[in-house]
């Protein structure tokens, strides 16, 4: 491990937090690029555009964002680009409690996992690696 | 004081007794009267009618046939059954069914027809209210539902900023930060109150979401959810969990218990002691759950034992949390119908002992 490197597509309404993720993620070994997103539609729209330029993408994905939530974003951003999805990784990182009945209630598949804010380096390698080395 | 508008309808084949009805009491009431079934429906339909009056002896149907035709629809009408005393054994079945609030034998004495339709419409008064209260509540405790969760999201989603601002000048800059690392423990702190508020909240409803525990996940999500506590990494935990068979019960209740004792121990650990540990033993049959918990840590001083489980109680110890932890662990043992005691000292530690049956 180490040497894969991924792009980060990082989308929340907050900008304390996106500069905070950013951050640690270019801290990180895992970090080849990183996009930031307030809103969702600016992210559909970059995805769209740019989906076959961009490989090992990881999202992650405030549970609330302004004009939808996170699982709503997931499931547009799966639809509309179905096989890059497909390998791609999504989750879903938030401050809310119960994260984990949260992703229960949605069922949503291509959801890898919830993660607790803040986003530090404990969290990338305890909960990002293991899903990637899958 | 003026009479209350009650709205009665009265069914019966005989003309003659409509017109008898109506005319001793319409200065009274709001009468409806007719000699058909489904008029009879029609003006249920229409009109806001507390209650029906219906007679026995009809061609088409009986007086109780009719009301249980009309009683799922219109439930909230009380129904009052007229009958001849030959009808006597029906109506009294019919009572007792549940079916009729009262019955009238003719001929009618007025008084007595009176006193029916005044109790009958007090009772229809009061469930009403009733009804009325139990829409508000429901609807009061879905407000507070929503809004304990979006407060607490509110609250907490600053403070992780905060969180992840120091964590992130402590990496970027490289050297450990004395001032820092006070920001983070008073950022660890309140956002322990707040979980603690939304676990007091979660436990003072009385609903219970019962489902199969798997002691293993849970033990884990718990200790990892502790890890950031300064001096988790040098305590050993020994954790032994023999779960046979199936255990049901609440998973959020036992989740707070297990994690608030488990908390503690990590907390008041004692840092002048070579090894500090902390053992968690589970014994669990599918009907009754046995957890016991042992630390070596700075046990509790002579006379603290009795009131650790009282709210807003707090140890004397610079380090003592809001006082409201073991409160709602006590709570949360109640309500699941356990037990919880403790033993501690301050050489050998704490051990909580808690049995907890299984819920269905």
């Amino acid at each position: 491990m180490g040497t894969q490197k991924y792009t980060f597509v990082l989308v929340d309404d907050s900008d304390i937090d996106l500069l905070i993720n950013k951050r640690f993620i270019e801290l990180s070994e895992l970090c080849k690029d990183v996009y930031t997103f307030t809103e969702s539609q600016p992210t559909l729209e970059f995805i769209k555009t740019n989906k076959e330029k961009l490989t090992d993408v990881i999202f992650l994905i405030d549970l609330q964002i302004p004009d939808m939530n996170g699982f709503e974003l997931a499931e547009k951003l799966t639809l509309q680009n179905p096989a890059f999805v497909e390998k791609s990784k999504i989750f879903i990182l938030s401050s809310s409690i119960d994260l984990e009945d949260k992703l229960n209630a949605a069922n949503i598949k291509n959801i890898e996992a919830m993660l607790s804010k803040p986003l530090n380096m404990n969290t990338l390698q305890s909960k990002l690696e293991p899903v990637l080395a899958k | 004081m003026p009479k209350p508008h009650i709205n009665l309808l009265y069914i019966d084949d005989e003309e003659a007794n409509l017109n008898g009805f109506k005319a001793e009491y319409r200065k009274e009431y709001n009468i409806y009267t007719t000699t058909s079934v489904a008029e009879a429906e029609e003006i249920l339909a229409k009109h806001e009618i507390h209650i029906v009056l219906a007679d026995q002896r009809m061609p088409v149907m009986t007086g109780v046939q009719f009301f249980e035709k009309i009683r799922h629809q219109y439930s909230e009408p009380l129904r009052i059954l007229i009958t001849g005393y030959s009808d006597i054994n029906a109506a009294i079945d019919s009572i007792n069914k549940g079916e009729v609030f009262r019955f009238i034998d003719k001929p009618w004495d007025n008084g007595y027809v009176r006193t029916a339709i005044e109790n009958a419409y007090d009772i229809y008064k009061t469930r009403k209210e009733l009804r009325e209260r139990n829409t508000e509540l429901q609807k009061a405790y879905d407000e507070l539902d929503k809004f304990v969760y979006s407060a607490s999201h509110d609250l907490r989603a600053p403070l992780m900023s905060i969180l992840g601002i120091v964590q992130l000048s402590e990496l970027e800059t490289g050297n450990s930060n004395q001032y820092l690392k006070l920001i983070e423990q008073s950022v660890h702190k309140l956002d322990k109150f707040i979980l603690s508020i939304i676990d007091y909240y979660k436990n003072s409803r009385s609903d219970f979401h019962i489902g199969a525990i798997d002691f293993n996940k849970l033990i884990g999500d718990i200790t990892e959810s502790l890890n950031f506590m300064p001096g988790f990494s040098k305590i050993d935990f020994n954790i032994h969990i023999n779960q046979v068979s199936n255990f049901k019960s609440d998973p959020i209740k036992l989740r707070i218990i297990l994690s608030n004792i488990i908390s503690n121990a990590v907390k008041y650990h004692d840092k002048d002691k070579v090894k500090s540990t902390i053992d968690v033993n589970i014994t669990c049959t599918s009907k009754e759950c046995s957890i016991v918990i042992s630390d070596n840590g700075i046990g509790l001083k002579d006379g603290e034992k009795d009131n650790i489980f009282k709210m807003f109680f707090r140890g004397n110890n610079p380090n003592s949390g809001s006082g409201i932890g073991l409160y709602i662990v006590k709570e949360a043992v109640t309500k699941l119908k356990g037990s919880i005691d403790v033993e501690s000292n301050q050489t050998m530690g704490t051990t909580f002992k808690i049995l907890i049956p299984a819920l269905d």
